[in-house]
């Protein structure tokens, strides 16, 4: 391929992923209603939610909140180029984790309980998934015996080496995805919608559209695990990972009710990190014994 | 300039001016010498990097037993010898004095052992006894470039106190005792440096002379003077089975020795107690008491760093023995793990500055455990970019002590009106130890990856801390930015900041800036050298690695900076909280990580586990010679 | 139409207050957000949020105490916004009117633009309601297109 052709690919995965994240976060809420018996919303209603809020007037509080919402963006949609741009694993899941934090002070900056109590609580979901997530890359990484993005989709058998990992990181996307049991930070009942809630019109699109690139990333890390030399066959079991993923995370949002933080926190610093350390476990001893 | 002089200048130099400022009866005249003395050793520390770097050499070494001043001969050996007793000696009288029997036991176990050694070695030189190379040369630079710019800043903060002559000398001395420390090959020699450390600890600690000062000052007493019994040991040791006290000599012979092994244990374990390692730290916590200067140069350029700069050093000989590189590992991921929890529960800045401090020195010994040539690079950039940040963060909380009465964390809301200034430090000082892309970020960026290379355990309690680590920064910075109705009042209060805090802070901000921006040149000039000189391979050194980082870096500074620019708030815009409805002043939830687990009961599982690391380092060191 | 003016009229979110009223819209309103209606089908959300919310839904005849928060709701609220009081007390007072303690409806404290009458108004004419406020609101843009043109 060509350099100019393969740039043209990367400039447009990396505009259009955040728009294909919105929707298939559309595609979620129907699949969701369907669930409840209802029709749900047109496929697009993410969209139009996030044009609605950018043509909404700017109300603010004041401009460290706007500055520390667009870091959260720019930090979260440079990890998401990194991705794209097949580099350092590692680098892009700080950015990504900077992001985040920068969210979380975003709305600490405004003197609002709401926004505090859902910036404490959003922190408190950074320290329960971050090292699940982190050590799930180390050990794509590991096994894959590189970091680089573009490296690893050289390797083709992830899956079938690390499928406790895959099982981590979908514990980590619910609670990416602001899902029950674990979406104690927006808890919309309680908190309305906690870091996000003296966020307004355009501002709150700026938050959107970042989580968007978040949730593009996460994706994108679930797309490492199947590589084929074929390509179709390649792209059409990366659809089916991503497809399986959703939808258990869909059904466990659907049927399970809000848990607390404290409950969060006990179950990826058990769970979360046991189902890895099983994995790691399982692939050295396979090492010793020689199978691979 | 010859190196050798400047090194000498560089541990003279203050010591001089400290007593001379001593002798001195105006505070005006004090206040000169000692800012005199701050500039001439930023410079001298400087010139000393600009004769290494042209010379081109790696290493340089110099026999300074004896110098010849005016043509008289200074036996600066005996010199040592005799100051390191009298030091014992002094010692031994603090434990009378307090009526403390560990500290009369500690200084009689150094004050023996040493006698002995003295008595053997009389005659017995060591060459080259000034050793200048690239590690040398960084903490040289950061001893006398931070430490100066907080004894600077110690100018204002100590304005009013009564004992200020003697604070200043006793903070300049420690500077010179550090540098020399850096600059020795001579174990003997080292080890007086070391002691003084110690001494120069307590002295600045007692500093306010009231009970819990006098306690702190003891407690820190005790434990480093423990860790100068280790170091005692090791040093008679290492004299006994290699004949010897050279420090490099001693790291070139690879371990073939009988007993090598022993000796590098227990300098680790000296190590320990001077970074104030989990389960040593209780000293550092307790040292919190000193007024902030001392806490900032105990923190950042002094003290805790002789402690991971001998371990650096002596990382070559750590990787002797692989258990030993596993443990010293594990002891640093406890550090690490332990104290980020703890620190999420405190309100008190200075106390959450002193886990944090405890765990960044955790992320730099697991660095020495890894001990691969990515891991050590990692060590010394993360030294780096700590001595600043930390500073700079101690600085900061010292001037909002001062500026308005407060340490707890819960009430800096409003600072960023009240204080913009010291607000804006205090967060680069936070972003640049905690996030992307600045410096400190990097470091950790490194240890992950070198962790990767095979030490699942230390990876997991790494990625835990870290995560923790991100909360309770996170928490600070937040409510630092957080501001309240009154901010936007005409009437709002301003404090006017003292030139001297304006100049000193903002000096630690560019250097932080600076640094991070550099931080390539910072690692081809400065680490690389070390590096290569003691693994014969530099892993950082192609610029696109670290490419992504300035990005990020530019990307920050462009977001503040087009944002503050281009997002107008007019009067229109501007909203009001919601709260239901409701409009009245309340008080902020502030401790949302409320002490459900109790402090102490988290700091006795940390340090028990610790101990047993501890305790299986020193096992490691006698069984491996006994099977 | 622009994309943004096309998507204002497919996504309201609600926020609904209570001024004081018996509960008894407050109820049909809750069974409007129940899967049987299924408001979302319209983009419908319920932010229970001023700052994020489009249409404010306003039930109760406005007690005094209640008033200057309905005025601080509605003025968290960004352009453009509606507003649709939903029952007859929030339309005129209702049974509570003259009452000594009451503002007589919403529109004596803040702008309304649709009224839904009814003791308690049904989820159905809740949502026609909503309905209404949106082809108000596509008018008002129609308009402005309009004026634009004509200038």
């Amino acid at each position: 391929m060509d350099w100019w052709v393969l740039l043209a690919i990367q400039i447009a995965i990396i505009v259009l992923a955040p728009f294909l994240a919105a929707i298939l976060l559309g595609l979620d809420r129907i699949i969701t209603a369907r669930m409840q018996n209802r029709v749900g919303p047109p496929v697009l209603q993410v969209l139009y939610d996030f044009f609605k809020l950018i043509g909404k007037k700017p109300m603010l509080l004041n401009r460290p909140q706007v500055i520390f919402a667009v870091l959260y963006l720019m930090f979260v949609a440079f990890a998401f180029v990194l991705f794209v741009l097949g580099l350092d694993l590692i680098i892009i899941f700080f950015a990504a984790a900077a992001g985040s934090v920068f969210l979380a002070v975003g709305a600490f900056t405004v003197r609002s309980p709401y926004s505090h109590m859902g910036a404490n609580r959003e922190l408190l979901q950074i320290a329960a998934y971050e090292p699940v997530f982190l050590l799930a890359l180390l050990l794509i990484g590991i096994q894959a015996g590189s970091f680089n993005v573009a490296d690893l989709y050289a390797v083709g058998d992830l899956m079938i080496l690390l499928p406790l990992v895959f099982v981590a990181l979908i514990a980590v996307l619910v609670i990416k995805l602001q899902k029950s049991p674990y979406d104690v930070a927006t808890a919309h009942q309680e908190i309305v919608s906690g870091p996000y809630i003296e966020y307004s019109g355009p501002y709150l699109a700026i938050t959107k559209l970042g989580h968007w690139y978040e949730f593009a990333l996460m994706l994108g890390v679930i797309t490492l695990f199947f590589n084929s030399d074929n390509i179709v066959v390649s792209i059409i079991v990366k659809i089916a990972l991503i497809a399986v993923a959703m939808l258990v995370v869909q059904v466990i949002d659907n049927v399970t009710a809000r848990l607390t933080k404290e409950r969060m926190l006990k179950f990826t610093a058990t769970f979360g990190i046991i189902v890895i350390a099983a994995n790691y476990a399982i692939i050295v001893v396979l090492q010793n014994v020689g199978v691979i | 300039m010859n190196a050798g002089l400047l090194a000498l200048l560089l541990v003279f130099l203050p010591v001089l001016m400290g007593l001379l400022s001593l002798a001195a009866r105006k505070i005006s005249v004090q206040k000169a010498v000692v800012g005199i003395m701050a500039i001439t050793m930023v410079l001298l520390s400087l010139a000393l990097f600009w004769e290494m770097y042209s010379t081109g050499a790696d290493v340089l070494s110099f026999d300074a037993d004896e110098i010849l001043i005016a043509g008289v001969g200074i036996p600066i050996s005996l010199l040592i010898a005799a100051l390191d007793f009298a030091l014992m000696a002094y010692f031994i009288f603090i434990g009378v004095q307090y009526r403390n029997t560990v500290v009369i036991i500690f200084g009689l176990l150094q004050l023996i052992p040493l006698g002995i050694l003295e008595a053997m070695e009389f005659g017995h030189t060591v060459s080259p006894s000034i050793v200048i190379d690239y590690l040398a040369v960084i903490m040289a630079l950061v001893i006398s470039i931070v430490g100066s710019i907080i004894i600077v800043y110690a100018l204002k903060y100590m304005d009013e106190d009564q004992r200020q002559a003697r604070f200043f000398a006793v903070m300049t001395i420690f500077l010179g005792a550090m540098n020399g420390a850096v600059f020795s090959n001579n174990l003997l020699w080292l080890f007086f440096f070391w002691e003084v450390t110690t001494l120069c600890c307590f002295l600045l600690i007692r500093h306010e002379r009231t009970k819990e000062a006098n306690e702190s000052a003891l407690r820190a007493l005790i434990y480093t003077l423990g860790g100068g019994v280790a170091f005692a040991f090791a040093i008679v040791l290492i004299f006994t089975q290699m004949e010897t006290l050279s420090l490099e000599e001693v790291l070139v012979s690879g371990g073939i020795a009988a007993w090598a092994i022993a000796p590098v244990a227990l300098m680790a374990l000296a190590a320990f107690t001077k970074a104030a390692q989990v389960p040593f730290q209780s000293w550092l916590l307790g040292a919190m008491i000193a007024p902030t200067p001392v806490s900032a140069l105990l923190h950042s350029s002094t003290m805790v760093k002789l402690g991971v700069y001998l371990l650096i050093r002596i990382s070559p000989a750590i990787a002797w023995e692989t258990s030993l590189m596993w443990l010293v590992a594990s002891v640093g991921a406890i550090s690490f793990l332990g104290t980020a929890i703890l620190a999420v529960m405190q309100t008190n800045a200075k106390r959450v500055l002193a886990y944090s401090t405890i765990g960044n020195l955790g992320l730099i010994i697991m660095c020495v455990g890894i001990n691969t040539s990515f891991a050590i690079s990692a060590a010394i950039v993360l030294l780096i970019f700590h001595a600043v940040s930390k500073a700079l963060l101690f600085m900061t909380v010292g001037v909002v002590k001062h500026e308005a009465q407060t340490l707890d964390i819960e009430e800096m809301e409003n600072l960023r009106c009240k204080l913009p200034f010291v607000a804006g430090a205090m967060l680069i000082g936070i972003f640049t130890i905690m996030l992307p892309p600045f410096g400190m970020f990097a470091g950790k960026w490194l240890i992950v990856e070198a962790a990767s290379s095979g030490f699942p355990i230390v990876i997991l309690l790494l990625a835990i801390g870290s995560a923790v680590t991100a909360l309770y920064y996170a928490k600070w910075m937040g409510r630092i930015m957080t501001v309240g109705a009154t901010c936007d009042l005409p009437a709002a209060v301003k404090s006017k900041l003292s030139k001297i805090y304006k100049i000193t802070l903002g000096a630690l901000v560019a250097c932080a800036i600076a640094l991070s921006l550099l931080i390539f040149q910072v690692v081809q000039y400065l680490v690389n050298p070390y590096i290569l000189s003691v693994f014969g391979e530099t892993p950082l050194s192609d610029f696109e690695a670290v490419l992504p980082l300035i990005v990020m870096l530019v990307l920050f500074g462009g977001v503040v900076l087009l944002t503050m620019k281009f997002v107008k708030i007019r009067p229109d815009m501007v909203s009001t909280s919601y709260m239901g409805g409701e409009n009245f002043e309340y008080k902020l939830a502030g401790a949302y990580y409320d002490k459900r687990v109790p402090d102490a009961g988290v700091t006795y599982i940390f340090n028990f586990v610790a101990t047993i690391v501890v305790v299986a380092m020193l096992m490691v060191a006698l069984l491996t010679e006994v099977i | 139409m622009s994309i943004i003016e096309k998507s204002r009229l497919k996504s309201p979110w609600l926020l609904h207050f209570d001024t004081g009223s018996c509960n008894g819209c407050d109820i049909e309103i809750l069974a409007c957000l129940t899967p049987r209606f299924d408001i979302e089908r319209f983009g419908i959300l319920n932010k229970g949020n001023p700052k994020h919310a489009d249409v404010l839904v306003v039930t109760g005849p406005v007690s005094k105490r209640a008033k200057e928060r309905l005025k601080r709701l509605y003025e968290q609220m960004p352009e453009p916004k509606l507003v649709i009081a939903v029952g007859t007390c929030a339309c005129t007072g209702g049974v509570f009117h003259n009452c000594y303690n009451i503002e007589q409806g919403i529109d004596k404290v803040i702008p309304v633009d649709v009224y839904v009458p009814g003791c308690a108004a049904k989820p159905e004419a809740i949502i026609d309601g909503v309905i209404t406020a949106l082809g108000k609101l596509q008018k008002l843009q129609e308009e402005s297109h309009k004026k634009k043109g004509a200038k």
